[in-house]
């Protein structure tokens, strides 16, 4: 049995130690927001916080998350259907993601970095964002919309009424 | 324009008891006599759908992976039932003939065509929807239908209202009304950019893929494969990976062995331990050089197809002041969505219920049907989110593998590809090898283009899935393979194969002579439809041997080629925009990078016009893309923004291709294996964008592929501005 703390939950788990996170957290939590890209952690898609750091879950193994925060895309928002972080918020707004695959992976980068660093550069964001491949290729609008969600950071006065997409009860069978 | 449709016979209305007002219309267009809906399964071919609790649902019959076709189709129903396109509930459809993309006969999502294809009648759909509900208001109130007023998902008429809930049990019995769509100067939603509805969903994790679609108790597959893709088991030892942790079993299918678990990793670490004997095919006889080869003797030895004829193109080389010739290629290329293949299958013995990721349901259920050995009306398809597409699920191999496995195990089985088994079992975009010729007169104008290429066809291919579905269900599966192996005979030898030429055969370049010639030549690599197929080799031929042409004849590279499209209208409007804009004639210079330069290249592809101009600067050998300005004719848009984003996405795929994309072959195995070797553009070699759409009420156009097409040109012709080199393979790769 492995202890986790997931978004703030703590779990007890039956794996093998080598298992790498991400398919703990696939096959075994079953939180199917992480996804799997490449398997090799060059892709980026499996990107979570372990401690509020950007990690790929698909190299690490469970046994390294012991003992420590693991945050998924599904932990990153507030406790309500409403309380996007201020990056996904950037995201709706800017309708960044294309077929949205990466995305997850993509807003996890994002947020890991504006978490240290709460006005990058472009080049900062280059550097921290290179990690994560797009094959959509929505790299101009992630650029953009850390720039905005930076912004709102900043001046959390102006942020939330003014992000709020018009998207608000739109429903679907294809979200869960 | 004033569009009253003329396919308003075909719009067939269902009232039911109890449920709503539901709407169908075959995309066909053939069927001829509207026919009522049963109780039971009324909803198989339903497009819209109205309830008494005031809710409207939309069944979205074409797949979203990332093109934008669950925003813009739902906005074509907002915009004429007066509603806020959120409002709408949007649920995928079935399978069902109703839903075929009148381009291609079967019910596929491709070829950029969801939004031309689906303008006018989804559009009428919802019309019609509309015009019922006034005049059952109108019926409530007792007064003209004229007085009411439809707006904000309502019916008014002075200071009542009625929604459009109250109004489903009355409309589902009046007649069905003819319509009249609305004119562009009254588009409210059309034409203004607006929220992604799927972005949300996209931005919290919680939008469902195919890999996130197994149902509860779905157990892991992975497969082993030959080396060489089309090889077969001969025999195989599990070893001890019956031992490993999760392991339930392992089967043997036609082209490998599944190892099935409880987790992914677990069947993926147990795999490692099997031992496998193939029977490998024929094309494990090549290799890169070997392929390269046998393209030449192929062009050297055959006349191949003509394409295209305009004029006298021998009489005019024979008469030629001057005589340009050069050889060009591309190598095959790996769709690498960023979701793999994968796909989930219950089945028992009169039922399979199939959940995967795919551009043609119709296609996975005629795969489902073939492998299962159950008939069509027992095959399920839920079609879910895809992570990209580009092409890749047109093809239903996955779909197959996962329904021989859960047969042969007895199991409900997820079957997932790693990136390798991705990579390395694609349908590639095809290897192509060109010959361009062209003539310079005394008057320095090109009279004469030849171009002849040898590629192999992909509809040989295509044509074994799709056989399935465009024959009658009541055929044997034999009957059905025979006809689908007559795809090489028929595509092969007899006709010729339009996507080998699209892009050459159709070249808007006004020139007097004029041959377009393709010799089918297959290895024996499987091929697909890579986004904008054909036209993604021959716009880099095209626009690369234009602009040689227009160094040969000492013109301006601009100058030139809209002297030669100066009686397309649409060409030259995008062309001068991004002479324009992207300040053509003065690139700029900057401390760090230096010189830069530019280079031009236009293309026309799924009906719409494209120009891009691209600016490079060139140190040593490596190159550096620093900005590029991109202009498209596409009609009338329906959300500007998703047309910026396609476009935009468009260029770094075609930014890819040019710099990045390669498969290499040896002993018929693909090398490439994941992202560290089969490299995809990262954000840091993205370069500053711009994208202009020239504001147009045509009919809307293709958005999806046209801009990959112009991206490879573009940066070979700058770098022949930086460099005096002219690259003629892609990868560009300078100083090798
Ligand atoms: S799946 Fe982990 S980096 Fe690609
Ligand atoms: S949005 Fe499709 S891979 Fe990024």
């Amino acid at each position: 049995m492995i202890t986790l703390s997931l978004n703030g939950n703590d779990l007890s788990i039956d794996a093998d130690p080598a298992m790498p996170l991400l398919w703990v957290i696939r096959d075994i939590v079953q939180l199917q927001g992480t996804k799997f890209g490449c398997g090799q952690g060059v892709c980026g898609a499996c990107t979570v916080h372990l401690d509020g750091i950007a990690i790929r879950s698909c190299i690490t193994p469970v046994s390294a998350a012991k003992g420590k925060q693991i945050t998924t895309i599904e932990g990153l928002q507030g406790s309500t259907e409403a309380d996007e972080h201020p990056v996904q918020q950037a995201w709706i707004k800017n309708n960044v993601p294309q077929c949205g695959y990466c995305q997850s992976g993509q807003i996890m980068s994002a947020s890991a970095l504006l978490a240290r660093n709460t006005s990058p550069t472009d080049d900062d964001i280059t550097q921290a964002m290179s990690g994560n491949i797009c094959r959509c290729g929505t790299y101009p609008k992630i650029r953009q919309a850390i720039h905005d969600a930076a912004k709102n950071l900043s001046s959390p006065a102006s942020s939330k009424a003014s992000m709020a997409p018009s998207t608000e009860n739109f429903q679907s069978d294809l979200s869960s | 324009m004033n569009t009253t449709t003329s396919r308003r016979n075909f719009l067939k209305a269902a009232g039911l008891t109890g449920t709503g007002l539901a709407f169908s219309l075959p995309l066909s267009g053939c069927a001829s006599n509207p026919q009522h809906h049963g109780n039971h399964n009324w909803h198989a071919n339903a497009w819209l759908e109205l309830t008494p609790d005031n809710r409207i649902l939309f069944y979205l019959h074409r797949t979203e992976m990332g093109q934008g076709t669950m925003t813009g189709l739902t906005t074509l129903i907002a915009e004429e039932l007066e509603v806020e396109p959120h409002h709408i509930v949007v649920k995928t459809s079935g399978v069902h003939t109703d839903y075929v993309n009148p381009l291609y006969g079967i019910q596929i999502t491709g070829g950029s065509s969801s939004t031309a294809t689906n303008w006018i009648p989804l559009r009428t759909v919802a019309a019609t929807a509309r015009e019922m509900l006034r005049n059952a208001a109108a019926k409530r109130w007792n007064v003209k239908p004229e007085a009411v007023q439809i707006q904000d998902g309502k019916a008014h008429y002075q200071k009542y209202s009625f929604t459009y809930g109250e109004l489903v049990d009355i409309a589902k019995d009046l007649s069905v009304p003819s319509v009249t769509l609305k004119t562009p100067d009254q588009f409210k939603k059309i034409g203004k950019p607006s929220i992604r509805l799927d972005a949300p969903m996209k931005s919290k994790g919680t939008a469902r893929f195919g890999i996130d679609s197994a149902p509860k108790g779905c157990l892991k597959a992975s497969v082993v494969r030959c080396p060489v893709i089309g090889g077969t088991v001969e025999s195989w030892d599990a070893n001890n990976a019956f031992d490993m942790p999760g392991v339930k079993k392992i089967v043997a299918i036609p082209n490998g062995v599944a190892v099935i678990a409880l987790s992914w990793w677990q069947a993926k670490e147990a795999a490692k331990k099997l031992t496998i004997k193939w029977n490998k095919p024929e094309f494990s006889k090549l290799s890169d050089a070997s392929i390269l080869e046998g393209y030449r003797e192929a062009l050297k030895n055959n006349n191949g197809k003509t394409a295209r004829d305009d004029g006298d193109t021998t009489s005019a080389f024979d008469d030629s002041q001057q005589v340009i010739e050069a050889e060009y290629r591309v190598p095959y290329l790996a769709h690498a969505t960023m979701e793999p293949m994968n796909c989930s299958v219950v089945l028992n013995s009169d039922h399979c219920e199939v959940w995967a990721p795919t551009q043609g349901p119709d296609l996975a259920a005629a795969a489902a049907e073939h492998a299962s050995g159950l008939r069509r009306s027992q095959i399920t398809i839920n079609t879910t989110l895809m992570g990209g597409g580009f092409g890749r699920r047109l093809n239903q191999d996955f779909v197959e593998e996962a329904v021989y496995i859960a047969k042969e195990s007895g199991l409900p089985i997820q079957l997932i590809w790693s990136r390798e088994d991705d990579i390395q079992n694609d349908f590639y975009r095809p290897a192509a090898v060109a010959q361009l010729k062209g003539s310079i007169n005394a008057q320095g104008q090109v009279d004469a283009l030849y171009y002849k290429s040898a590629s192999p066809n992909i509809m040989p291919y295509t044509f074994k899935e799709a056989s399935a579905v465009v024959l009658p269900a009541w055929l044997p599966d034999g009957m059905v393979k025979a006809v689908g192996s007559l795809g090489p005979t028929v595509y092969g030898d007899l006709l010729l194969d339009e996507t080998s030429v699209e892009g050459a055969s159709d070249s808007p370049y006004d020139v007097e002579n004029f041959e377009v010639r393709h010799v089918q030549h297959d290895p024996g690599l499987r091929v697909g439809f890579w986004r904008s197929v054909g036209h993604s080799y021959n716009g880099f031929f095209m626009e690369s041997f234009i602009d040689e042409l227009a160094h040969a004849s000492n013109k301006d590279a601009y100058l030139f080629r809209l002297e030669l499209l100066k009686n397309n209208i649409k060409m030259t409007q995008v062309l001068s925009t991004v002479a324009d804009k992207g300040l053509w004639g003065k690139p700029l210079e900057d401390k760090n990078s230096g010189p830069r330069s530019q280079g031009i290249a236009v293309h026309y592809s799924f009906n719409s016009y494209v120009a891009l101009l691209a600016e490079v600067s060139v140190h040593n050998t490596k190159v550096k893309v620093h900005k590029i300005t991109c202009a498209v004719h596409c009609g009338q848009t329906i959300n500007p923004d998703i047309v910026k984003a396609q476009m935009s996405g468009g260029i770094v795929f075609g930014l890819t291709q040019a710099m990045k994309g390669k498969i290499s072959i040896k002993d018929g195995a693909v090398q490439e294996t994941n992202f560290h070797n089969y490299e995809l553009l990262r954000m840091n070699e993205v370069p500053e964008i711009e994208v202009y759409i020239i504001p147009s009420s045509d009919a809307p156009t293709g958005v999806g592929e046209p801009a990959v097409p112009v991206v490879a040109p573009a940066i070979a012709n700058a770098i022949f501005a930086a460099t005096g080199k002219r690259l003629r393979a892609l990868p560009l790769t300078l100083g090798s």
